[in-house]
């Protein structure tokens, strides 16, 4: 009886004993990875599939590689949002999206002072161009895609008023090629050295000329500026002068440029009777006391990017109630329904003055109100730009994710799209 | 009694939690980091998300809502080289599992060449030493050679490193090169059989004025003995003086550079490693082997010299033994380890770092586009090789640093 009873005792201790070991263990490891389950990620629900490729879980993944560097890394680090905000600009630079960028903090905050019309450095806004056929590799999952011939051409997208840009001359559509003694190297810029290559093989060029152009890239090679710091010079900061080298219209153009901050209005009556229009967070409120009697023809170009929800915001001021069509994701699927409640008692004629200065959320309003035929389009229609979703990470970086393109039936779309994926859609492994 | 024995096993139990919740920190070979323990037991009210949620959260957001341009897959790696990234160390690295295959049967060494260095051209890759033993030799390659294709690939853009990459392969198999060469029109085709081809590290020669010229190409097991053999047979002629060429020398053997240096150096410390946790060690040079000369040594780097080129040039440069001529230097004074993480993928990671006498640490650092921020050694005399120079390595006249060396030692030769 006694005897049963300490063997009964010592088990109890060594199953307490276990227990807390193992307890201490678990609470470690919440300690460091937080606790995942009692938050609900963004985006859950959206997801269509698991990921299956692989048993361990991204946030595991993660986990793994940020404690082997944690423990095995020469300098003491921590685990901090810095490799969380690392971690979210590869996963954006690896879209290649021209609309999707990530920003460091400094760049961020200039950024989201840009939406709110307030512009640092030269006052102007950039547009990057991919070679497509390189693209379409990527896309489609090819091995043979080389990275060089994806390297982005910058080009100047607006120009805002009162900017030190526009005081200096430069215009929407100059290509960005020398930033104060720095190259940008584009995919065409590689792309054109191949081709002359193959062309001095095939006999249709000269060596000489060969050897001029690959003197020129080996000393761009050498003073290469990135994307990234591109937008740094041109659109952070508020002291120094630029100089820049541009490409308009196949010439090179050289122009200084001084940097500081340029506020610029939503709305902005012009003296030929045209009234400019931004969409500038919180100026769907201004909009809105807007006073045009029978008609108002709206001045789109130099645009910037601006504020997609204040854009939609503001349909109801030109458009009927209903349903105006909406976003449709990449992969066909219906990410935004645009429907407006209320509208102006009388429909105002609308003239809206375009050109490919038009960019952001005011091209896609150019495309609503063109589609839903309540407004004439002065110029050319601008390019088709991606709906932007803008995200803040905790360390003060953030990034713009494109979610799709605008489309006004989104019914006939979807079905569009889903009919053309069907037979060729990939599996996830 | 009674009452002691619950305590004691309260006691016991509390302990067992500690040794429990700290193992990690144990077993890593760190203090216990206490707080993590005040983070567990803290109210679990805050906002803020961890780093960890942080990633999850947009990860799963933009795998939602960019669906179809990318997978699961990609996005992952794609994460994780950021996150590797992040710590602006050029070599730790993310490596997924397929670069990662390719890493090991690097270092394992199984690859074989055609016998040639080679050097960066925005064509593709110079062809720099061409060495006699190698079947490029045999082939009718030569310097100053540029190739733009491989197997039919145009590598014009491409790094150095990515063309060598795809010249090597198993040995017996052939690659296909195409080639312009300066003074030829149109372009010379290649079909080179791969072999195992034996380097020589260590090439020396007297230039005129009775400099001694010694050039060192990598740091391997036999470049000590070599470097010694050379040193001391300039040494009995008495030269006027010495250049040392370490251009492109990607390093190697850090004891073979410690070796080399004792012949200049006497019993003083070469390097430091620092590690983790304040460990640290360090090589000094060995005692009595220093040659007797007293001639102005030059030593000529670029900025592929690294790694074992760069302590030897920085150590010898922080005892006032010898001027540096020609560009900064690579900036690689680091160890790393391979780490495997689930699904065959690994990471490379810094765990050591070395410290020069004087210079202290010259490890390249870069920012999140990869671009150079510090690092290296800053030549004593920058000289750079114009574009378009019709350079020829090691011979006067057309090689503008072993020049501006050679002027050096003539200004203050002894003899």
């Amino acid at each position: 009886m006694q005897e049963g009873k300490s063997t009964l005792w010592t088990f109890l201790v060594i199953i307490l004993a276990v227990g807390s070991l193992c307890v201490g263990f678990l609470a470690r490891n919440k300690a460091d990875m937080g606790s995942l389950a009692s938050k609900k990620p963004l985006g859950v629900g959206l997801l269509a599939t698991t990921d299956k490729f692989s048993e361990t879980s991204e946030s595991e993944y993660f986990f793994e590689l940020a404690e082997l560097l944690r423990r095995y890394y020469v300098e003491p680090i921590e685990i901090d949002q810095k490799m969380a905000s690392g971690a979210v600009r590869g996963m954006i630079t690896s879209l290649v999206d021209p609309e999707s960028n990530f920003y460091d903090k400094d760049q961020f905050n200039a950024f989201l002072a840009s939406q709110k019309g307030s512009y640092a450095g030269i006052g102007i806004e950039l547009d990057y161009k991919y070679n497509q056929t390189e693209l379409k590799k990527l896309q489609a999952g090819s091995n043979e895609v080389d990275s060089l011939l994806l390297l982005p051409q910058i080009f100047v997208g607006s120009v805002m008023p009162g900017s030190p840009a526009e005081t200096a001359g430069l215009q929407p559509g100059d290509e960005i090629r020398i930033v104060n003694g720095k190259y940008v190297v584009s995919g065409q810029d590689i792309k054109a050295l191949r081709d002359l290559q193959t062309a001095v093989t095939e006999k249709r060029a000269t060596p000489e000329k060969l050897n001029t152009m690959r003197e020129k890239i080996e000393i761009m090679v050498k003073n290469v500026l990135s994307a990234a710091k591109t937008r740094e010079h041109l659109l952070n900061g508020t002291e120094g002068e630029i100089q820049l080298t541009v490409l308009r219209n196949g010439k090179e153009m050289r122009l200084d440029i001084g940097r500081q901050t340029t506020e610029v209005k939503p709305i902005v009556q012009n003296n030929d009777g045209t009234t400019s229009l931004r969409f500038f967070k919180g100026s769907a409120r201004e909009i809105q006391n807007l006073k045009f009697e029978s008609g108002i023809k709206i001045d789109l170009r130099n645009s910037g990017l601006g504020d997609y929800d204040e854009m939609e915001r503001a349909l109801s001021q030109f458009l009927p109630t209903g349903d105006h069509g909406g976003i449709l994701s990449p992969d066909g699927r219906v990410a935004r329904r645009l429907t407006t409640t209320t509208a102006p008692k009388n429909l105002p004629q609308i003239t809206l003055i375009t050109d490919n200065s038009t960019i952001g959320a005011a091209a896609t309003f150019a495309h609503i109100l063109s589609a839903a035929k309540v407004a004439t389009i002065e110029g050319t229609l601008p390019e088709e730009r991606s709906w932007l979703e803008v995200q803040t990470l905790p360390d003060g970086s953030g990034y713009t994710l494109a979610i799709g393109k605008y489309t006004a039936d989104l019914e006939k779309s979807k079905t569009a799209v889903a009919a053309k994926e069907t037979p060729a859609k990939p599996e996830a492994n | 009694m009674k009452v002691f024995k619950p305590i004691l096993l309260l006691a016991v139990l509390a302990t067992l939690f500690g040794i429990g919740f700290f193992s990690r920190d144990v077993l890593a070979g760190a203090q216990p980091d206490t707080s993590a323990l005040s983070r567990v037991f803290t109210p679990s009210e805050q906002v803020t998300e961890t780093p960890v949620e942080t990633f999850q959260n947009n990860y799963n957001y933009i795998l939602a809502k960019h669906g179809q341009s990318t997978t699961p897959e990609k996005l992952r790696y794609a994460a994780m080289s950021g996150l590797v990234n992040s710590l602006g160390d050029p070599h730790t690295n993310f490596l997924e599992p397929k670069i990662n295959e390719r890493f090991s049967t690097e270092t394992t060494g199984n690859y074989s060449g055609i016998g040639a260095r080679l050097g960066t051209d925005p064509l593709g890759a110079k062809v720099g030493t061409v060495f006699k033993t190698g079947p490029a030799f045999a082939a009718g390659l030569k310097e100053n050679d540029i190739i733009t294709s491989v197997d039919g690939k145009n590598v014009a853009g491409l790094e150095v490193d990515a063309i060598v990459e795809k010249i090597l392969g198993e040995a017996g198999t052939a690659v296909k090169l195409t080639v312009t060469r300066p003074e030829k029109s149109g372009e010379i085709s290649f079909e080179i059989t791969r072999r195992q081809v034996e380097i020589p590290t260590v090439e020396s020669k007297m230039l005129a004025g009775r400099v001694a010229y010694i050039a060192v190409t990598g740091f391997s097991e036999p470049t000590p003995i070599q470097f010694e053999e050379a040193i001391r047979d300039f040494d009995t002629t008495n030269p006027a003086g010495l250049i040392i060429d370490l251009r492109s020398n990607p390093g190697g053997l850090l004891d073979a550079a410690v070796k080399m240096l004792s012949l200049f150096v006497d019993n003083k410390p070469a390097v430091t490693i620092k590690a983790r946790g304040n460990k640290s060690a360090t090589l000094n040079t060995l005692t009595g082997q220093t040659v007797k000369g007293a001639y102005p040594i030059t030593i000529l780097i670029n900025s592929d010299s690294a790694s074992a080129s760069e302590i030897f040039a920085g150590v010898m440069r922080d005892y006032k033994k010898a001027k540096l001529v020609g560009v900064h230097s690579y900036g690689k004074a680091s160890v790393q380890e391979l780490r495997d993480l689930p699904g065959g993928a690994s990471a490379k990671i810094t765990i050591a770092k070395y410290f020069l006498p004087a210079s202290g640490d010259i490890g390249r650092t870069v920012d999140d586009d990869g671009n150079y921020v510090s690092g290296g050694i800053a030549p004593d005399m920058k000289v750079e090789i114009p574009s378009g120079f019709d350079f020829k390595l090691a011979t006067p006249g057309k090689d503008p640093q072993l020049d501006k060396a050679l002027e050096y030692i003539n200004g203050n030769r002894l003899n």
